[in-house]
């Protein structure tokens, strides 16, 4: 037996299994692909939250990015008077989004769901 | 909430836990309660003056009738609460906040020295970095004047910065603005606490010019540069999403992490992990403790080198209110090996929050300093009581395994319910999934924690390692949040609240106390 201490018995066994797991890690990963994206779980798109634009009440719009109170009532009222959002770029016929507050906007918003408008309510 | 590892360790101690002297609890308490008082009450020059006079005249009859101690003694703390907190406030005649205001609209040219590190952001569609600028003087309508005090800058680029350069730059100078939908939280008074009551926002196209570098404090600067370092390596081995929660965890640097990874922290009620705290300080500080046991050095100094160590690390991850609390009671708890005697772990505690309040009395009001302590001094007081109740569970199934999870889970109930309140009044949501969610959480950031220290080690020696490591880190990491993902997805994972007010607090805290109460010190009962 080697002459080792518990703290070196300690660091040994997890340096070996850092080695150990990290080479099957690394093998798993290049021969399936599935093994992969559960590795990348964190850029996938299931964490990314969008706020459909169609459906979010003030508060909710509020939480997007770049988007304070006013810039939030200012999209909801658009959405009153105009009806649904067709897509994303309509954001940019609202008072106050220019090209710039868009592009950083948009990666944050998707155009899906039901409409509050007043129009799609009498329909 | 701790980790296996230090789970190990911790709770034996906490099982342990009695009620002893604990002078400093007063102390804290009288202190912060004179905090408090200069917060909500206007003092004038006579009024301080004469508190105090009644300061001193109090030490005085301390000193001379002991009996009257314990009665004058918090009074005096109470006194020297409001005299902190009032001289926090005061700034110099030369100071920048009182020169601007006789400069009008315009921009202002300013020379300084760069006294924080630089953080560096990325906001579509420019990058910008923000640091702290201790002001020297500045050059208003052709006329440079000396000035003092610090102020926050935002340049609109990205530039090679460094803690420790002089500059000159020019810009906007304004009150910072609230940033706030309620009125819990204001940026201008977040920063104004910090000393900071102006920011300087630098345009794209305006001046900025380093004089010279290596102005700041070189031990400062080379832990900076230390941090820098391993921000790289961090970087360079793992996906921008890992490794932002690996610079946050280990070094402090909370910046990188996106949105919706911080928001899925906050939902299950596991922010606390992505904050440096007495979790994050313990596995480092243990980690390096390990190291050192495996060197030929003197076993005393093993405990000063990890001393040492501990405050080198809470200067570099920013000493922000959690990790300093964490560092001066592991000091404490390592001080007492040293000198053979025991420690009181809520004397200790109040100690280590004496301290930060002696020196930044506004720190008191900081939401990651009140987290930080509440959350330390429930698991002291609560934990034990609780666990006793639960005892007639662990003697009917004494297996090794089942005690831990029932310990652990009394451990993460206890945090949870004594930061609930202050989360509920400031973030407006509850989260009843926090004390299951820790149970896995807790032990998978442990893991992350270790194989962080050794993927920055194994970035200074070997590749092959580091992606090793790299590899083992990113599936704890992605597996942690995968955990959280599914779990926030569950019906009643967390829910929002509106218009909490402090008295709903303040009721919840005095239920909690009435509990306290009410459930008594194992120790008590046994001696019944």
């Amino acid at each position: 037996m080697l002459p080792l201490t518990k703290q070196e018995r300690t660091a040994l066994v997890f340096l070996a299994a850092v080695i150990f797991i990290g080479t099957v890690l690394q093998i798993v990963v290049k021969k399936f692909p599935a093994a992969a994206r559960m590795l990348d779980f964190m850029n996938g798109e299931q964490l990314k939250r969008k706020v459909d634009i169609n459906a979010a009440s003030p508060d909710d719009l509020n939480g997007i990015p770049y988007v304070g109170p006013a810039m939030a009532r200012e999209i909801f009222n658009y959405r009153q008077t105009h009806g649904r959002f067709e897509n994303i770029e309509d954001l940019k016929k609202i008072k106050g989004i220019g090209p710039r507050r868009y592009e950083r906007i948009a990666p944050h918003v998707r155009v899906t769901g039901n409409s509050t408008s007043p129009a799609a309510a009498a329909q | 909430m701790f980790g296996s590892l230090a789970t190990q360790r911790l709770l034996p101690l906490l099982r342990n836990n009695r009620p002893g002297h604990r002078p400093f609890l007063w102390i804290m308490a009288s202190f912060s309660a004179g905090i408090v008082i200069h917060e909500y009450r206007h003092f004038d020059f006579g009024t301080l003056a004469v508190l105090a006079l009644i300061c001193l005249v109090g030490l005085g009859i301390s000193q001379r009738y002991k009996n009257f101690a314990p009665v004058v003694l918090p009074g005096i703390f109470i006194l020297l609460g409001i005299l902190s907190a009032h001289g926090h406030g005061v700034y110099g005649q030369d100071h920048i906040l009182y020169r601007s205001l006789k400069w009008g609209e315009g921009p202002v040219t300013v020379s300084g020295v760069i006294v924080s590190d630089i953080r560096k952001t990325q906001p579509l569609p420019s990058p910008k970095v923000r640091f702290e600028l201790a002001v020297r003087a500045a050059e208003v309508k052709g006329q440079w004047q000396r000035c003092s005090g610090n102020i926050l800058v935002n340049v609109s680029r990205d530039e090679p910065l460094h803690y420790g350069d002089e500059i000159v730059t020019s810009g906007n100078l304004h009150f910072p603005y609230h940033f706030s939908n309620n009125d819990k939280f204001s940026y201008r008074t977040y920063l104004k606490r910090k000393g900071i009551p102006l920011l300087l926002s630098v345009k794209k196209t305006a001046p900025l010019e380093v004089l010279r570098t290596g102005q700041g404090h070189p031990v400062m600067g080379g832990l900076l540069r230390l941090r820098e370092r391993g921000n790289k390596i961090l970087s360079g081995a793992l996906n921008p999403p890992e490794a932002a929660i690996m610079q946050a965890v280990l070094l402090g640097e909370r910046s990188h992490i996106p949105r919706d990874l911080n928001d899925l922290f906050v939902k299950t009620g596991t922010a606390h992990i992505l904050a440096i705290s007495g979790l994050n300080v313990g596995v480092v500080v243990a980690v390096f403790f390990l190291a050192l046991r495996m060197l030929p050095v003197k076993h005393t100094w093993q405990y000063h080198l990890t001393m040492i160590f501990a405050l080198g690390y809470m200067l570099v991850t920013g000493a922000s209110a959690s990790v300093v609390r964490a560092t001066l009671m592991a000091i404490v708890f390592l001080g007492g090996f040293v000198l053979e005697r025991e420690t009181d772990s809520v004397n200790s505690l109040a100690f280590a929050a004496f301290l930060i309040l002696a020196t930044d009395p506004m720190g008191f009001f900081d939401i990651g300093f009140q987290l930080s302590f509440v959350s330390v001094l429930f698991i002291l007081i609560l934990y034990p009581r609780l666990l006793e109740r639960c005892s007639w569970l662990t003697d009917r199934f004494p297996q090794k395994f089942f005690r831990y999870a029932v310990e652990s889970f009394v451990l993460s109930l206890t945090a949870c319910l004594g930061v609930a309140g202050l989360i509920a009044y400031y973030f407006e949501i509850v989260t009843p999934l926090t004390v299951v969610a820790n149970l896995f959480v807790v032990p998978l950031s442990t893991a992350a924690n270790i194989l962080g220290i050794g993927l920055l080690l194994a970035g200074l020696v070997s590749p092959w390692l580091s992606a090793l490591f790299a590899v083992c880190l990113k599936f704890i990491l992605n597996l942690m949040v995968l955990v959280m993902f599914y779990g926030s997805q569950m019906p009643g994972a967390y829910f929002y609240l509106k218009n909490t007010a402090f008295w709903h607090i303040g009721i919840y805290y005095a239920a909690l106390a009435v509990v306290v109460v009410f459930l008594r010190a194992p120790s008590i009962d046994k001696a019944r």
